[in-house]
């Protein structure tokens, strides 16, 4: 009985606090709609910036080596990276490994065969700038005006069906 | 005899706190869960053409506000009972755990505080009219409003740019090199995030960087993962360190850290009296990096350590690691070695509170760390390598990459958690694939270990471990898919001055998933191993619990949880904490905003 009382008093307070969340803000979290800028290195120790894709629809991956769903996910945004680049879709792979991983960051791009710039963010500044709960893989679209159009966490068979329409639909705006 | 219940109000406020940052939201607050993203807002057509504003490097052009709403609730049961009442569950109790991260600022300037608090309930008696609390929330050095309740503003910071110079005023996180002279970075697998609070300053121009840090530890006080039980206030450790970095046709880096540790909590709460006045310990190191060197990418560092610390027996110690890698045709090799001597003794005073402060790759398979084991990844004398060929056949949805990994180490070290007291040559040879035929996927790792010991008989030479993990994905049409996660392990102890006996640890996890919102996980345990601290609701061995997860946004998650779980030693990056286990009901809600 007393386990009862309390399953209820935690879904009542689980419930209270989902009622409270604003639905259209949270709906894809407040990094939506506003400008995004970030500079990191890539592989090979050169500064990027997001701002170098300006014009391009951007579709930001946030990733890790030690990430089973992120290296089942690649593979497949590479698909779209080969069909859509030329049309101005640039993906961009982001890893969050920390410092002492590395080595393993570079075979692990081989070993999928990206052919996207991938950049490093060995201390999380940059994925905890929009996705503050780091959960992985996490990714940004960002529209042909440099302004965040949606972001998604976690992947599910299929999710690369819908990136691709959402890319699609931006390129045409 | 009356079992207290704690406050609910302060669980209903912890959830009132975010609601009212979000009402501030205004009237985007009121579009439906279901609509589009919003469209970018554009300039009117006829507004006046203004030039466009440089980006700013590493920040968010224009004003934006960021938060995270985390919220944790456990109902623990537990089978102790107070004598002569053996059917009152008095030590049952409930765990609000509230975190708020909110970040706010301009390209020029960001401002970000997280804001913790935790409130246990039911965690009270009264038994022949005395009161008793059954366990310590906090002790002393800490001040909650009551003893139930604890709050605090755990981290704060500011960070700022200007041209090529950014700095962080408040807490942050840094790592140099590979993270053997420097490595305080959020662990948040293991439930350890420890930040540097002080300053924090990175300068860039043309080829050089250099990084400053001076500032002192900082701890999370409350667990989110974990019972929260006797916390403790911080023990400041100040770390100073400065690196230098130049990207030229090599990068070359070059690093000093100095660790001023604080030794016991001071009653005064100054922090500074804690502190001896020279240095414990010293690290100053350099890094090498280089791309394309023939078929090769290399990498190599080396640092040396200087103790000055009473707690710590040696007066130096070493670091090296190297790594190479090449891509022939469709195999992808990667070669690592390692050699620490007397290394670890710079996380001596640290290692107590549950973090490190320096931590090298340790070439090891976190999933298959064990209780033993584990103390190769903490040794002070331990040299090996590891090599790993992965064969990248196949691309996108018709991906086949098998892969086999051997790693070889020699552990000299007999003290810390060693159970053995010989040396040992430890060989552990690994396979596995990941296989993707359109939306069906496969992940498996699978290998065996020997822990072989000096002058151990050939008939039982030493600890073995043989482990396996999977995780099948298989979609059933209709947004509907099944994921299927075993994970299994079996130990078996050579001989030790205290006898050990071989268990076997079985978990799964099996998701039903409807889309991307739903998900109903059935997770399974089972473990014979005697060293750890737990028993299953099902049998002594066995743990059974379910889990309800709903995901109505990209940015909100709702769980609900009830079973068991099994205690155990769990590893991240190279880190290994012993957790709890846990019996009874858990919900949670995250977003981000």
């Amino acid at each position: 009985m007393r386990f009862v009382r309390v399953a209820l008093a935690a879904c009542f307070l689980a419930l209270a606090a989902f009622s409270f969340a604003p639905p259209a803000r949270a709906a894809d979290g407040a990094a939506v709609g506003s400008a995004a800028e970030f500079s990191l290195k890539d592989l090979d120790g050169r500064e990027v910036k997001l701002s170098s894709f300006k014009g391009k629809v951007v579709l930001v991956n946030f990733w890790a080596t030690w990430c089973g769903p992120c290296q089942v996910e690649m593979p497949k945004l590479q698909e779209i990276y080969a069909e859509l680049g030329a049309k101005g879709v640039q993906i961009v792979g982001i890893s969050t490994d920390e410092a002492k991983l590395n080595a393993a960051v570079k075979p692990l791009v081989m070993s999928k065969h990206l052919t996207y710039p991938i950049l490093r963010d060995p201390d999380t500044k940059v994925v905890s700038q929009f996705n503050p709960a780091k959960t992985l893989p996490f990714n940004m679209l960002v529209g042909k005006d440099g302004k965040i159009a949606s972001v998604h966490s976690g992947y599910n068979p299929g999710d690369e069906v819908k990136l691709k329409e959402e890319l699609l639909a931006l390129l045409a705006k | 005899m009356r079992v207290g219940r704690g406050s609910w109000a302060f669980g209903a406020l912890f959830v009132v706190v975010p609601s009212a940052a979000w009402a501030a939201d205004g009237a985007e607050a009121s579009a439906p869960v279901e609509a589009a993203p919003p469209a970018p807002v554009e300039a009117p057509v006829d507004a006046p053409e203004e030039p466009a504003p440089e980006p700013m490097a590493g920040t968010l052009q224009g004003g934006s506000t960021h938060g995270l709403e985390d919220f944790r609730f456990r109902f623990y049961q537990s089978d102790q009972r107070l004598p002569d009442f053996p059917d009152e569950p008095v030590y049952d109790y409930q765990e609000f755990v509230e975190r708020l991260q909110l970040t706010g600022g301009s390209s020029l300037l960001t401002l970000g505080l997280q804001g913790d608090a935790v409130m246990l309930a039911s965690n009270e008696y009264i038994l022949d009219d005395e009161r008793s609390f059954e366990r310590e929330l906090w002790s002393a050095g800490l001040m909650g409003p009551h003893p139930n309740v604890w709050f605090g503003l755990e981290k704060l910071w500011l960070t700022g740019q200007s041209g090529g110079l950014s700095w962080t005023l408040g807490d942050s996180y840094e790592a140099f090199g590979r993270g053997l002279s420097l490595n305080m970075v959020r662990n948040t697998d293991i439930d350890v995030d420890t930040s540097l609070r002080g300053l924090h300053a990175a300068w860039s121009g043309g080829p050089w960087e250099l990084h400053l840090v001076e500032a002192v530890a900082n701890p999370q006080q409350m667990r989110m993962e974990n019972p929260n039980v006797g916390m403790k206030p911080d023990l400041p450790h100040a770390v100073h360190g400065l690196r230098a970095d130049w990207y030229g046709p090599v990068h070359v880096g070059a690093q000093g850290v100095a660790f001023q540790f604080a030794r016991a909590y001071d009653p005064t709460g100054n922090p500074f009296v804690a502190w001896r006045s020279g240095l414990d310990a010293a690290v100053a190191g350099a890094t090498v990096e280089a791309s394309s060197v023939g078929p090769f990418d290399l990498g190599a560092e080396f640092d040396y350590f200087a103790y000055d610390a009473p707690e710590i027996p040696v007066k130096s110690g070493y670091a090296g690691y190297v790594s190479a890698s090449a891509y022939p045709g469709v195999a992808v090799v990667l070669l690592e070695g390692k050699l620490y001597k007397d290394t670890e003794w710079a996380n001596t005073l640290t290692s107590g509170e549950g973090y490190e402060v320096v931590s090298g790759p340790s070439l090891e398979y976190d999933r298959a760390i064990t209780e033993d084991s584990s103390a190769a990844v903490n040794s002070n004398d331990v040299a090996g390598g590891r090599a790993r060929v992965d064969f990248a056949l196949g691309q996108g949805s018709d991906t086949i990459t098998p892969y086999v990994s051997v790693a070889s180490f020699r552990d000299q070290d007999l003290g810390g958690v060693h159970f053995n007291a010989e040396p040992e040559t430890i060989v552990h040879a690994m396979g596995g694939i990941l296989l993707i035929r359109g939306e069906f996927h496969v992940l498996f790792n699978g290998g065996y270990r020997m822990d072989l010991r000096d002058d151990a008989p050939a008939s039982n030479p030493g600890d073995s471990t043989a482990h396996g993990d999977l995780s099948v994905t298989i979609p059933l049409g209709h947004e509907l898919s099944v994921e299927l996660a075993p994970n299994v392990l079996h130990y078996h102890w050579g001989v030790n001055p205290v006898q050990q006996t071989d268990y076997t640890d079985f978990s799964s996890a099996v998701a039903f998933k409807i889309g991307t919102p739903y998900a109903i996980i059935v997770y399974t345990d089972y473990s014979d191993n005697s060293l750890i601290a737990s028993t299953g609701n099902v049998s002594d061995a066995v743990y059974m619990a379910g889990e309800l997860q709903w995901q109505p946004t990209s940015a909100t998650t709702l769980k609900l949880f009830y079973g068991a779980y099994r205690a155990g030693i769990r590893c991240a990056g190279g880190q290994c904490r012993t957790l709890p286990g846990f019996e009874g009901a858990r919900a949670s809600f995250t977003a981000n905003f």
